[in-house]
């Protein structure tokens, strides 16, 4: 027998809103994590094709001019100012050179909160034409 | 004990809570997903281009080469432009924008020294 039915439902739409604006966050900062993977691989990936031409002699690439001309484009690239680096480590390994860079996106979703600290690697080869 | 009141105006009310919050939400994923495509277009595009110019030359064929890539993505290119750090020589750095919406990507590369 229901002696009384008094209450409120407003826990139950605060759960209820809590459960969507958990779910929206959660996906929308995947999509952002996403995009900022996204840039600073396609950075990183820019900047060992720029370095290892500049830096490779008789197919083998030149460590020391490597990590300058690495430095050099991460300087000066416009898609690089949107990133702050965190650190940016060059290798040379026989005709392969290999760039591990890690950096923050600044801002990706614009509202003025920066991404969390991304790695990515990038390795460029020498090759003969044929 | 009292439990007057009505229902179908508490179900509207309580969909509207519910409901509120999904279009903030919808135009935080197209303005993300313009992001992601806008990012993808930009750096295939800048790669391809540089790739298929003759040696220190601008890439003239850009349009050419965004559209396809902008189609295979759904979505439509409001604007691109390029440009060069210094004088687009050999050497230089030449950088790709595209905008997709409201979002922009940039993408720079090296072109052939």
């Amino acid at each position: 027998m229901i002696r009384s039915d008094r209450g409120t439902i407003a826990p139950l739409i605060a759960i209820y809103l809590s459960i969507i604006l958990l779910v929206a966050f959660g996906s929308v900062s995947v999509i952002a994590a996403l995009v900022a993977s996204n840039r600073v691989q396609g950075v990183a990936d820019m900047a060992i094709l720029y370095a290892h031409d500049r830096s490779v002699t008789a197919g083998i690439p030149n460590q020391a001019k490597l990590s300058y001309e690495i430095v050099l484009f991460l300087q000066r690239a416009p898609s690089a100012q949107r990133l702050i680096i965190v650190s940016a480590a060059a290798q040379v390994n026989a005709d392969t050179s290999t760039l591990r860079m890690c950096a923050r996106y600044q801002n990706p979703l614009g509202i003025g909160v920066d991404s969390a600290i991304i790695c990515r690697e990038s390795k460029g080869k020498s090759f003969l034409l044929p | 004990m009292d439990d007057a009141g009505s229902s179908p105006l508490e179900a509207v009310a309580l969909l509207l809570v519910l409901v509120l919050p999904i279009a903030p939400a919808l135009a935080l994923y197209q303005h993300l997903s313009d992001s992601l495509a806008a990012e993808s277009i930009a750096r295939h595009a800048l790669r391809s281009a540089v790739l298929s110019q003759e040696k220190g030359e601008v890439p003239r064929q850009l349009g050419a080469v965004i559209e396809p890539l902008a189609v295979s993505w759904g979505k439509d290119i409001s604007s691109f432009s390029v440009s060069c750090l210094d004088s687009c020589q050999a050497g230089d750095l030449l950088s790709l924008r595209v905008h997709v919406g409201a979002a922009w990507a940039i993408q720079t590369a090296g072109l052939e020294p």
